[in-house]
């Protein structure tokens, strides 16, 4: 019984009640808008490549690192070790560049920017422009990618009084150019994977954060990404660097149209952290996961890695999966510095037909590093669910300690989910523990709740936040909110 | 002859000073209770005399009759007769009860340069000293430790003691978690143990030992150092005012 | 002859099971790391780089009696007559002629090699429960494939002592079946120098299958365990043991199938790695759809003994019923200073309690082993081996 009133004590009535506002609507944001956008020629290849750096007047040096990841792209296959299953991607069908028509002469600051953009955001619930942030609310700095490109963001000059910069990747390659080529790649190599060799080819646009020695970021800083475009991949590349004893906590959040094709989403995500800099990312993903039957939904495969490179740096990667029809995604931790730490938050939760296969590497180089996974899966319908993770105790990695914890629930019998840890430890000072376990929701909590007035699907919401509660409470408050809505919305239909 | 003589010990712990200048005598037959507030460097003193690695002697001595001891390992100093009950018992899956009292044993007699006594004539000696601690023969041949309560745990510790008879026995809060008949019976057993040529120290939070275990002495650890040392009344001076006075200075 | 060839020789044209068999293997070849089943032990290169050295004598069983069978280089040497005419157990045992099978659908490399290769094995039915154990030894200078299939009937209670001994390298593969209710004890052990053994082992209705197998020594074995628990009531309890010196690389996987409802599975394995040595332990348990009620635990640790050593492992869980009860912990770490500061307290050595902890350790598998004159003669062997590890 005290599992059910810990489970119920985590989460409010209030929660419940605002879950049930969102009424029977399963995915709200899959409205598709009406922007005149700027499209070059489905397919990839080397003109491609060239164009986009054109498009965005790139220098040469980048010009010919994306040259570089192409050529290799072209040497590498596709992973096929993930338990997802799809069609095969017809590469050349896709188009690797929109962008909104209004953009050909980039706005210079919000009040510029298409209405129609901005009530599309509106819709979403993201205030872009700066007077609409209420008095007394914590302010969040939002950069804003809609298809291909970065469509504004806000609270820039605030921020740069602090020194710290925020802005457009493709800004940030014209106004911090030094930064940028010292640290793109060297998290993600370009050829790191498919993906992300992909990724460096044919990214168009994302974020760039640079916080400067000592400084703590007074702010949110948020990226909002919009699949509009049908047809479209969306690649886009997000670098944060935190200089020596900074502080910076992240939110990424996406969404996309309902579209019965399948759209592709391949991301590159750069951390890096130096002495005594923390970097907290968190990410609520809310693509759109296709419909009952698994037709549409975003192909989500995405490369996120932190690196905690000098002495003391702390990395922390939060994440609320719901959407996308496959996840494909593992972010993960370097921890090169001596007693660094890296920390993986995660609840995946699986519907209808969606695919996750996810988690997270804590790769421990450096003496005395720490690291602590704790991932909350959930299946329901005929989804497949799955936590793949590896903790790798490097050699000098003397007195290194990883603690994992990673559950899974099941929600029906049509449903799957799987466990793939890797654990690997090559020095005898290193500590490693890891636990996992697997059930179905309980039918006693299931019996109490519904006993105490909820019903069914109202029981199963509180449960499984109850379920996710350690990773709910790791989450900005800008996000727990909506993250706990999400994942009673995600799980509409799975009872009865 | 003096049994045990600590003089001026100061103890680094991860280069942290905790001890800070003990002084202590305890001679053969008596029984010396060391009352601190946590922190105080209790259990570091228990440790340090039972030679745990971790634990740096910066300055001063410890003699167990007459023999300098602060480079013996713990074994060594177990083979002199030095006995540590431990505060928190330890667990071995794999190792029996009776394997680990018959293997301590055999290697305190091996060091006297006796033979190992046979088996059946040790458990005779064992399931004697068991019953008398109320402990039965199935507690005997359970892994060590492992799935015992909080109170099995500290009467095995106890058990351990009088199997193997040492000169000097230190009782790092033998009392924590055990409840009143517990504390009763153990106290049982550490009195038959008190004689002329065997000491005591006795490491407490608590004065409710000490109404079962008399002791000659008490000190009192704060920060490091004996602050006061008086008879068993300093014990009941200390439950009733607390540490408060000694703090403060 | 470097030992891959053992896996490359021709098979007489004439024999099509061999023949296809073999065009199977081919068409795979020997398992690399991108086969994620191997994904710690590259086959190839192991062979091409293993030197056999000198093996230890395994742990003599004639103390308790057995029915003993020997393969020596790759072929049946001994002990039929003495199965099939002893007396009281006359009607317990039912050998045939080995003859090559078929492979089934979705064949392993490993398995069609074996198929191809194999010339020898032992094709037994246990009738009726016999009243001693029965060990099938594996010895021998020369490279070798051997092919056993053994069928325990309906209520028939065993006890398999495997005994992989053979300084040649070896390629073992066991089918064995247990039908409704029968009960088999293995204890299994591996000196040999390169071995790659694999056991399927299916249990019908009721059955139980207790088996205990270790990796003592031996310069690269790879065992390999598929449990299906085919049948409504079924239980396995799989206990393993690694213990890796010198440059030793083990590999051990297990894998628990569970096909029926109310079945249960526990996979335990305790790993002591020391010097330079390699210990893998993948562990996996499949719950099929609707096999509703199933109970599986799977628990790993490892002891590091040295600095140089590796360990690697990958406890899994593919479920696909929603009403199971599963869950694994894995733990890797060294030698408890806490449990050798107190053995030291109370008077043993650091050497000798250095040992004692490592036996307390592995002594947590060889517990399970039901028999006491079996487990007292595994214990003693163990405790001969810790005293020859380099950091006890």
């Amino acid at each position: 019984m005290s599992e059910i009133n810990e489970a119920k004590s985590s989460i409010s009535r209030e929660t419940v009640a605002h879950v049930n506002r969102f009424g029977g609507e399963h995915y709200q944001y899959g409205f598709s808008s009406d922007i005149e956008a700027d499209r070059i020629p489905p397919g990839l290849n080397e003109e491609v490549v060239r164009l986009i750096s054109a498009k965005k007047d790139e220098p040469q040096w980048l010009l010919d690192w994306r040259l570089d990841a192409y050529e290799r792209w072209q040497t590498m296959a596709e992973p096929d070790w993930a338990y997802v299953d799809y069609p095969p991607i017809d590469y050349q069908s896709l188009c690797y560049y929109a962008a909104p028509r209004s953009m050909e002469n980039a706005p210079k600051t919000m009040d510029e920017v298409d209405p129609e953009l901005l009530r599309v955001y509106k819709k979403l619930g993201i205030p872009l422009a700066e007077q609409e942030v209420l008095a007394g609310v914590r302010k969040v700095a939002v950069d804003v990618v809609f298809d291909s490109v970065s469509v504004g963001t806000t609270f820039r000059e605030e921020l740069a009084t602090h020194g710290i910069i925020f802005c457009s990747f493709s800004e940030a390659v014209r106004e911090h150019p030094a930064l940028v080529r010292k640290y793109l790649g060297s998290v993600v190599p370009k050829s790191d994977n498919y993906f992300a060799a992909m990724n460096s080819a044919v990214f168009s646009d994302g974020s760039f954060v640079y916080i400067p020695k000592g400084v703590r970021c007074p702010m949110e800083l948020s990226t909002y990404f919009r699949i509009n475009e049908a047809n479209t991949g969306q690649f886009e590349r997000t670098l944060v660097i935190a200089d020596k004893g900074s502080y910076v906590s992240y939110l990424e959040g996406c969404t996309a149209p309902m579209r019965d094709e399948n759209q592709l989403h391949a991301a590159v995500v750069e951390l890096v952290a130096l002495e005594e800099a923390e970097i907290k990312y968190s990410t609520v993903q809310n693509w759109y996961p296709g419909d009952e039957n698994g037709k549409g939904g975003i192909y989500n495969f995405v490369t996120k890695r932190g690196d905690c490179r000098e002495a003391r740096a702390h990395i922390s990667w939060t994440q609320v999966e719901t959407g996308s029809a496959i996840t494909w995604k593992y972010p993960s931790c370097i921890l090169r510095g001596d007693n660094s730490t890296g920390e993986f938050y995660s609840i995946a939760i699986s519907n209808n037909r969606q695919q996750v296969d996810s988690g997270t590497k804590m790769l421990h180089l450096g003496r005395n590093t720490k690291s602590k996974i704790i991932s909350k899966g959930v299946s329901a319908g005929h989804s497949s669910n799955v936590y793949r993770g590896q903790v790798n105790m490097h050699p000098k990695a003397k007195g290194a300690r990883n603690f994992t914890q990673c559950d899974s629930l099941l929600i029906g019998d049509k449903c799957a989910a799987h466990t793939v840890p890797y654990i690997e430890s090559k020095n005898k000072s290193a500590i490693i523990e890891h636990e996992a376990s697997s059930s179905k929701i309980s039918e006693d909590q299931l019996f109490f709740c519904r006993q105490r007035g909820l019903d069914p699907e109202e029981a199963v919401s509180l449960i499984v936040n109850g379920f996710c509660r350690e990773v709910l409470q790791e989450l900005p408050m800008e996000f727990a909110v909506e993250a706990q809505a999400l994942l009673s919305l995600s799980l509409e239909g799975s009872v009865g | 002859m003096s049994l045990i003589e600590i003089k001026d010990l100061h103890v680094n712990v991860n280069g942290e000073p905790i001890l800070r200048g003990i002084n202590l005598v305890i001679k053969g037959g008596e029984v010396h209770a060391i009352m601190g507030p946590n922190g105080s460097g209790k259990s570091t003193l228990s440790y340090v005399l039972a030679g745990r690695d971790g634990y740096e002697i910066t300055k001063g001595s410890i003699a167990f009759m007459g023999q300098d001891i602060a480079a013996l390992p713990p074994e060594a100093r177990a083979h002199l007769g030095m006995f540590l009950a431990f505060q928190y018992p330890i667990e071995v899956a794999g190792i029996t009860n009776m394997t680990l009292l018959k293997t301590s044993y055999d290697a305190l007699r091996k060091a006297r340069g006796e033979e190992a006594m046979n088996s059946a004539q040790f458990l005779r000696l064992v399931r004697e000293k068991a019953a008398a601690l109320q402990m039965n023969d199935d507690m005997l041949k359970r892994q060590l430790n492992v799935g015992f309560s909080g109170g099995e745990k500290k009467r095995n510790e106890i058990l351990q003691m009088v199997v193997l008879e040492p000169r000097f026995a230190i009782l790092d809060e033998t009392d924590s978690g055990l409840d009143i008949d517990a504390l009763q019976i153990v106290a049982e057993g550490v009195n038959a143990m008190r004689s002329p040529e065997r000491a005591m120290l006795v490491i407490t939070h608590y004065q409710r030992l000490l109404d079962f275990i008399r002791p000659d002495y008490v000190h009192v650890l704060v920060a490091g150092q004996l602050v006061e040392s008086g008879d068993a009344a300093l014990a009941l001076k200390l439950e009733a005012e607390g540490y408060a006075a000694y703090q403060n200075v | 002859m470097p030992l891959i060839k053992m896996f490359n020789i021709a098979t007489p044209e004439k024999d099509s099971v061999r023949q296809a068999a073999y065009k199977v293997a081919q068409a795979q070849g020997l398992p690399t790391r991108h086969n994620e089943d191997w994904h710690y032990t590259e086959l190839p290169t192991l062979l091409r780089d293993a030197k056999p050295t000198q093996i230890l004598s395994p742990i003599d069983f004639a103390s308790v009696n057995p029915y003993c069978i020997v393969f020596r280089d790759g072929v049946f040497r001994d002990g039929v007559k003495n199965i099939e005419a002893s007396e009281g157990d006359e009607a317990a045992f039912h050998i045939t002629p080995y003859a090559p099978q078929p492979l089934p659908e979705k064949a392993t490399a490993i398995n069609a090699y074996n198929m191809a290769h194999a010339q020898d094995g032992l094709c037994l039915r246990v009738i009726n429960t016999p009243s001693r154990p029965l060990e099938v030894k594996t010895l021998g200078d020369t490279s070798h494939h051997i092919r056993h299939h053994i069928v325990l009937e309906a209520g028939v209670e065993m006890t398999l002592i495997k005994t992989c001994a053979a300084s040649g390298a070896h390629n073992i593969w066991w089918d064995i079946e247990l039908g409704q209710g029968a009960r088999l004890n293995i204890i299994s052990h591996h000196y040999g120098s390169v071995a790659v053994e694999t056991q399927t082992i299916t249990l019908a209705k009721d059955a139980t299958l207790h088996s205990t197998d270790f990796i003592m020594a031996g310069d690269v074995v790879r065992h390999e365990s598929h449990i299906h628990l085919s049948g409504v009531g079924a239980h396995a309890y799989l206990h393993n043991a690694i213990l890796g010196t010198g440059n030793n690389h083990h590999d051990m996987r297990c894998v628990a199938h569970h096909h029926a409802a109310h079945t249960s599975s526990t996979i335990n394995a305790h790993n002591v790695l020391d010097d330079t040595a390699r210990g893998i332990f993948q562990g996996k348990v499949i719950v099929a759809r609707d096999a509703q009620h199933v109970d599986a635990t799977q628990n790993i640790r490892a002891m590091m003994l040295s600095d140089e050593a590796e360990m690697d492992t990958k406890p899994e869980l593919e479920i696909y019923a929603d009403d199971v009860a599963c869950a694994h912990g894995a733990t890797i770490g060294a030698l408890d200073d806490d449990a050798l500061f107190f053995l030291q307290a109370r008077g043993v050595d650091k050497k000798t309690a250095k040992r004692l902890l490592i036996a307390a350790f592995i002594e947590q598998v060889v517990a399970t082993i039901a028999a006491e004159p079996q487990r007292v003669l595994v214990q003693n062997y163990i405790s001969s081996l810790i005293a020859e590890t380099s950091s006890a």
